[in-house]
């Protein structure tokens, strides 16, 4: 039912919403070239230079080899994927038509409850096109910005293209290079000066096809004295094929505001995931990562924070919790590029059942960069004695003035604080449970309320029969 | 061409006939050569080159460093004496130029034990350190003399044995040591490297060490190269069960130094303490590894190493805590710090950690910073010149290394080192 087309003929005869409510309009064949690149831009209708920048980072994306370092992404066959899909445009899409295991895990969290009470804007991706986005009125009349990117594109040209890459060039590396040729639906955010957004905006990213690719992109510009807190969830249904996940996140914190960025990431557990995050920190601004990893077979992401003048404070606080099968190579980069700059990292991963978690970090201070100051802290959980925990700091050091420290430590749930709850009446598995809560709090008490309770309530079922 | 090169076929094979090498090693050595021919050397895309420029090292210019009688200077009798030992071996330009060794033990140039006893070697000899890459193939293809040291089961040693390698002359030399010590067998050995000219002069060093359960082993390595020389050394030790080592690094010369220090804890109980000590100054580069590998359960490690860096001096450090699966109730430890003096000097810091056994203690700690102001101007207020507060904060920075090495000729002597270099 759904069609391979030709893909010479994309976008002369475009309709929406004429096939098959649980199948893709559109979906191009398989594999990367330039004719799927150009489709999806006159898919997008977008102007010549988009066109010319996707083309562009084709060629960068083919020049560049398959990292060797990291995880193994020998099983990613990058011709064996799905590089666009148009799913059907129906705003009817709703909870209920996520695969009932999923729905299952959600309902138990209750996050959609949570989610259109609490939050301020929502934007659920359907594969790779917003299908549904909400804004309070009230942002909109502050001149908050939050749209689906092609809307940012086509809506705001000139603020889009002075910002678009700026953060994160094609060269970066090569799926950042992957995601700029063929990136696809993701958020544009502008917050205007000294506007302070009290609520979060959130986005839902759902990637719903077996062997697809989604290529996210998310420009968020907090400009001076602003504030906002951005939000992105994911989930995708269970397939017995790999699906391929590869977002780029750039935001732009300029002087005074203070930015930040959670992402919790429930991808299903065939899910390559691979994403490049970062922000540039302005004057006395602020940003934050919140990045908490429980999905995916391999997870490689390193948000990264580059302080670029006096006074900028970058933070990474990041969760990773590897089951069964799941490698979760995750980490944080902080680069200090000017003086009076400050950073923070608290990394806790959790392994269990041959599980493989672990931190992979970069702490780099510029010559010139005076008086900065950094601590980094990775601590790492093993419940199990076959599953598996790494810590790869790398802390480059070019100024005398700097105060740089690093400290992790490997511990497993300690027997006796088991017996202890045990003896207060707690079951085994609730024992283990508080004791994992306890061990990720100092990140966890970063996140909203509602993602508090979900991120809880998945590490509960995540450690039911785990013990003993 | 190939008759030409310093590190052809031709000149290490030679080099086995000159040693009467018997079939077994000199095949050993063959192959190393093939590698060696095989590999290229690694480049800064390499993540164990990453901070390390090999562009400034003679890696192939230099000939091989003919071996020729040259008397033992008289400094270096003065550190013999310094060292109170009970036995030593000193090489001058890699030949044995005197020794004194005491009753009981083996202690002897490879060279003599390959002429006396080769069968004794073969169950040992790239055991610990073989030929993998470049460097290790570079050594192994072209070692031209060694340390061999014995001690049997038992026989516990407590005065220091002493090994002093100096050179007058430039080139290139490989070298090997080779301790084996028997069950319950105590040493402590020391070996010290020192130049005296001014061409360039590469040094390559593989140290295997096997300990015998029950054995005990305290060693220190000390460099003080003058500046045109450049040192590459692997050591590695094998621990059996309830073995245990404390090994010291101390790197104080040369213009770039690496150095990659390996335990491997194979046996239950065994414990290694790798400590590390260094100093860069002027454009010195040093690259210290560590690797703390745990195959055995309840064995315990624990890596101290501190350095400084002042005007352009570079100091790299890099290392990595591996627990198998089944090495339960293991401890390991990894602390690296650093002072950065002058607005040029550079630190590189990379404690890495694998662990795949849940049941263990592990924990790693890093941290890089300039001299602690308020510490300088307490001292200042005591009417300290401000120059001098600063020695004594260096000074008393690197001591609580020294400080965990019971060996009072050695600390002094590195202490003594250290003032000097402050005061540079």
């Amino acid at each position: 039912m759904s069609q391979e087309f030709d893909v010479a003929t994309i976008g002369k005869d475009y309709q929406w919403g004429f096939a098959d409510p649980e199948h893709p309009v559109y979906k191009l064949a398989k594999g990367l070239n330039r004719e799927v690149v150009e489709a999806i831009s006159r898919l997008k209708n977008e102007p010549e230079w988009m066109l010319e920048f996707r083309l562009h980072a084709l060629e960068v994306f083919r020049s560049k080899p398959i990292p060797a370092w990291g995880a193994d992404l020998s099983g990613l066959d990058l011709e064996d994927i799905y590089y666009y899909a148009k799913p059907t445009t129906n705003q009817a899409k709703s909870w209920e038509d996520l695969p009932e295991d999923i729905r299952r895990t959600y309902e138990r969290i209750g996050i959609p409850e949570a989610e259109r009470k609490v939050l301020a804007g929502v934007g659920a991706q359907y594969d790779s096109e917003m299908v549904y986005h909400s804004i309070k009125e009230e942002l909109e009349k502050q001149g908050v910005i939050f749209v689906s990117i092609e809307d940012g594109l086509k809506n705001y040209p000139e603020l889009f293209r002075e910002y678009f890459a700026s953060v994160i060039p094609p060269e970066d590396n090569k799926f950042a290079a992957l995601n700029s040729a063929v990136w696809s639906g993701g958020s544009f955010v502008y917050v205007p000066k000294g506007v302070q957004v009290e609520i979060p905006l959130q986005a839902y990213f759902r990637i719903n096809m077996a062997e697809f690719g989604q290529f996210e992109r998310t420009l968020i510009i907090v400009d001076e004295g602003a504030k906002v807190h951005y939000i992105e969830g994911c989930t995708a249904p269970s397939y017995s094929t790999d699906s391929f996940h590869s977002g780029v996140i750039e935001i732009v914190v300029k002087a005074g505001a203070e930015s930040r960025y959670t992402t919790i990431q429930n991808w299903s557990a065939n899910m390559y995931n691979l994403v490049t995050q970062r922000a540039v920190v302005y004057a006395n601004a602020k940003h934050q990562w919140l990045d908490g990893n429980l999905g995916s077979r391999i997870t490689m992401k390193y948000p990264s924070c580059y302080l670029m003048e006096p006074g900028a404070r970058g933070e990474i606080l990041s969760i990773a919790f590897a089951g069964a099968g799941q490698h979760q190579d995750t980490g944080g980069k902080l680069v200090f590029a000017a003086p009076n700059t400050s950073g923070n990292i608290v990394s806790k991963s959790i392994s269990k059942s041959g599980g493989r978690a672990g931190y992979r970090g970069l702490v780099k201070v510029y010559e010139g960069a005076q008086n900065v100051k950094v601590n980094v802290q990775c601590d790492a959980l093993l419940i199990d004695d076959q599953s598996r925990t790494d810590t790869y700091p790398s802390m480059e050091i070019a100024d005398q003035t700097a105060q740089v420290g690093h400290e992790a430590s490997v511990s497993k749930i300690n027997d006796e604080q088991i017996f202890y709850l045990q003896s207060r009446g707690l079951k085994q598995s609730e024992a283990a449970a508080l004791i994992v809560r306890g061990f990720i709090e100092p990140v966890a008490k970063a996140l909203p309320l509602e993602y508090a309770i979900e991120l809880n309530r998945l590490i509960e079922l995540e450690m039911e029969g785990s013990v003993g | 061409m190939e008759l030409l090169s310093s590190f052809s076929q031709v000149k290490s094979s030679r080099i086995s006939q000159a040693l009467a090498e018997p079939e077994t090693l000199a095949l050993r050595r063959a192959a190393a050569w093939g590698e060696f021919a095989r590999s290229s050397w690694p480049d800064r895309k390499s993540e164990a080159f990453k901070y390390t420029d090999l562009s400034r090292v003679p890696l192939e210019g230099l000939e091989l460093l003919a071996p020729m009688p040259v008397p033992v200077p008289q400094s270096l009798w003065e550190r013999v004496e310094q060292s109170q030992l009970a036995g030593y071996l000193i090489f001058v330009d890699g030949v044995l130029a005197a020794s004194q060794v005491p009753q009981g033990i083996q202690l002897a140039p490879l060279s003599q034990i390959l002429a006396q006893d080769p069968g004794s070697l073969a169950a040992y000899l790239y055991q610990a350190v073989g030929a993998e890459g470049k460097f290790r193939a570079q050594n192994a293809a072209f070692w031209q003399e060694g340390v061999f040291l014995r001690v049997p089961a038992a026989l516990e040693l407590k005065e220091p044995l002493g090994v002093f390698h100096h050179f007058t002359r430039g080139g290139f030399f490989a070298q090997r040591t080779l301790l084996i010590l028997g069950e319950n067998a105590h040493a402590v050995f020391l070996e010290e490297f020192s130049s005296d000219n001014s061409d360039s002069l590469v040094i390559s060093l593989a140290s295997e060490a096997f300990l015998a359960p029950g054995a005990g082993l305290r060693r220190a390595t000390l460099q003080t190269l003058n500046e045109s020389a450049y040192l590459f050394g692997f050591q590695n030790t094998i621990l059996e069960h309830d073995a245990q080592q404390s090994d010291l690094v101390a790197s104080f010369g040369a213009k770039t130094a690496r150095l990659e220090v390996s335990s491997q804890m194979v046996g239950a109980g065994s414990d290694s303490e790798m400590l590390g000590i260094y100093f860069a100054h002027g454009d010195q580069h040093f690259d210290h590894y560590t690797l703390q590998h745990h195959l055995a359960d309840h064995a315990r490690s624990d890596v101290f190493y501190k350095g400084a860096a002042r005007d352009q001096g570079e100091v790299v450090y890099s290392g990595l805590i591996r627990l198998e699966v089944g090495a339960q109730k293991t401890d390991a430890y990894q602390t690296n710090r650093n002072l950065l003096l002058s607005p040029e000097a550079r630190a590189h810091s990379v404690p890495m950690l694998e662990i795949l056994a849940n049941d263990v203690r592990c924990s790693h700690g890093s941290s890089t910073s300039p001299v602690d102001r308020e510490q300088v101007f307490y001292l200042m207020s005591r009417g300290i010149p401000r120059e001098q507060a600063q020695e004594v904060l260096v000074q008393a920075f690197l001591a609580d290394v020294l400080g965990r090495v019971p060996l009072m000729a050695l600390r002094e002597r590195v202490e003594q080192i250290i003032r000097e270099k402050v005061q540079l």
